[in-house]
């Protein structure tokens, strides 16, 4: 086929001169490509569309964020690109968020200046003398004070060198003792868990999640409740961290909402979610396991009204998995 | 009615919404119907140009002219495709006569070579959809009839439900109605497409 592909390299070229262009989409659209750090692929992908769908929204004209049938105009632009309207109002709120920041500071310096030269202009030229005289004193307060400082600084015994250094703070497993602040005699780590894996610092903005695919047909269902993983059975491998599952079912599955849980031993759920299987083959969810002392689990995979499945689960920081 | 007539009703009509200045769809849609048949007609008209892209980027600054100063275009004087056309025609002119390699002294009926360039016996619709290259790659994934006019008409910019209902064969429910379900196919739609071009994608790669 491809006997469009002239029509939509040209296409695609005028999208690429309107990127510049803050009527069009076009400009949107690179903008938050250049936040995102997305190519043109990625883009596509994260607005749910192909990219010569892109280039006909690059095309099209920007909303006014400011005319009152703004949600219409968004709705129009999704159905013309078939692109789902929440994710387009996303990005252009994103952008829009960019915009705003970018002029705060712009508009801030053109005060600041319009300011200062206000402030000259009142100056009269016999006011100079003083001024520079007055100058020069603020100066050498301002030096004799932080000469002072420094001199104080140094000459203080350094304590706050010797302060421990702020760690990442990672669940203790039950029976394990943090050493106390004042503990001289527990040794020096930078982190409170003992851990075989190396010190692992935890971004507080930003947990690490781990992807996880899992085909349950290669796991065996646990039916009888007691032993958690069941002994010898091969066992799904988590990590105690933020969780993606991507489960591929067991053939026959059918489609809608999942009930999905961590259990332990004794029966009681340490981590729980809902996901929805459109199609009854996948089922995607996150999990969070911070917190989940290492040891063997089952992981309930329970639809609306039928017998959950159990298979055995076994976590352990050991089987970190990919990093997202 | 003929093509170049469609063409030229077709051209007024989306010249009358890019005035408006509201319609946020319009500046894709002259770009998909008259951008590839510009390029077209001046790669027949010029067809040994030193610069093979030459025709395309002038065909392009033709139409972004025509976007910046859409009030210049008189739709009493001729067709939408034939301004475009003679904007485009005289600067590839300039620029060949700048390079002194080619000298056009005769320009022949603009409407005519368009016609040609296009096609003979295309309907509108027909045209349309050839003329949109994306409107046919997102068609060439929905195999349904019924799915393909719902997508067709999502993409032709349609939004009255009423159109929608009628396919649909809902337009005896009542419209709040209407419009739930016109909504359920739009996003069932949009999701099966998100779907296909996805998977699409990861063959790719």
């Amino acid at each position: 086929m491809k006997t469009d592909e002239p029509s939509m390299q040209l296409l695609t070229a005028l999208a690429q001169r309107l990127r510049s262009d803050p009527q069009f989409m076009a400009q949107v659209l690179a903008v938050y490509q250049r936040e995102e750090q997305l190519d043109d692929a990625a883009l596509a992908r994260s607005l749910g569309t192909a990219p010569e769908m892109m280039t006909r929204l690059a095309l099209c004209r920007r909303p006014d964020a400011h005319a009152p049938d703004f949600t219409e105009q968004v709705r129009a632009l999704a159905d013309y690109t078939l692109i789902d309207e929440a994710r387009l109002a996303r990005v252009l709120q994103r952008v829009d968020q960019l915009a705003e920041a970018d002029a705060l500071p712009h508009s801030f310096r053109a005060r600041l200046l319009a300011g200062v030269r206000t402030a000259l202009a009142a100056l009269a030229p016999a006011r100079v003398s003083w001024l520079a005289g007055a100058v020069c004193l603020v100066f050498f307060a301002v030096t004799g004070v932080l000469l002072w400082r420094v001199y104080h600084r140094t000459s203080a015994p350094n304590i706050a060198q010797q302060r421990p250094q702020p760690t990442a703070t990672l669940p203790v497993p039950a029976g394990q003792r943090s050493p106390a602040p004042n503990d001289t005699t527990a040794p020096h780590r930078s982190e409170p868990v003992a851990s075989a894996s190396p010190p692992r610092r935890v971004s507080a903005s930003r947990p690490a999640t781990v992807i996880a695919k899992i085909d349950l047909e290669d796991y065996p269902v646990l039916r009888e409740a007691g032993a958690a993983g069941g002994e010898g059975a091969k066992a799904i491998q988590l990590a105690p961290a933020r969780a993606r599952l991507l489960l591929r079912l067991p053939e026959s599955s059918a489609s809608g909402w999942y009930r999905m849980s961590v259990v332990d031993e004794s029966g009681r759920t340490v981590a729980t979610t809902r996901a929805r299987s459109v199609g009854g083959q996948r089922l995607s969810a996150s999990l969070d396991l911070r917190g989940v002392a290492e040891k063997s689990y089952r992981l309930r995979l329970a639809r609306a009204g039928e017998a959950p499945d159990d298979y055995p689960l076994s976590i352990s920081r050991s089987k970190m998995l990919r990093e997202k | 009615m003929t093509q170049e007539a469609d063409l030229k009703e077709l051209g007024q009509a989306l010249h009358r919404r890019l005035l408006t200045k509201q319609d946020g769809r319009v500046t894709a849609e002259i770009a998909e119907v008259f951008l590839p048949l510009l390029a077209n007609a001046l790669h027949r008209k010029f067809p040994n140009l030193p610069d093979p892209h030459q025709a395309e980027t002038v065909a392009i600054d033709s139409l972004l002219r025509y976007f910046a100063q859409p009030e210049k275009f008189d739709p009493d004087k001729g067709s939408l495709i034939g301004y475009l056309y003679l904007a485009a025609y005289r600067d590839l002119l300039n620029l060949l006569k700048h390079s002194q390699k080619f000298v056009e002294l005769h320009p022949r009926a603009l409407e005519h070579e368009v016609s040609v360039a296009v096609g003979a016996d295309n309907p509108e619709a027909h045209l349309l959809e050839e003329a949109s290259p994306i409107v046919q790659r997102a068609l060439a994934k929905v195999t349904d009839p019924i799915d393909r006019e719902l997508v067709a008409l999502m993409m032709d910019g349609v939004r009255e439900t009423a159109a929608y209902a009628a396919v649909l064969g809902i337009a005896d429910s009542p419209l709040r109605e209407q419009e739930k379900i016109v909504k359920r196919h739009k996003d069932r739609l949009k999701k099966m497409l998100q779907r296909e071009w996805q998977r699409r994608d990861h063959q790719r790669r």
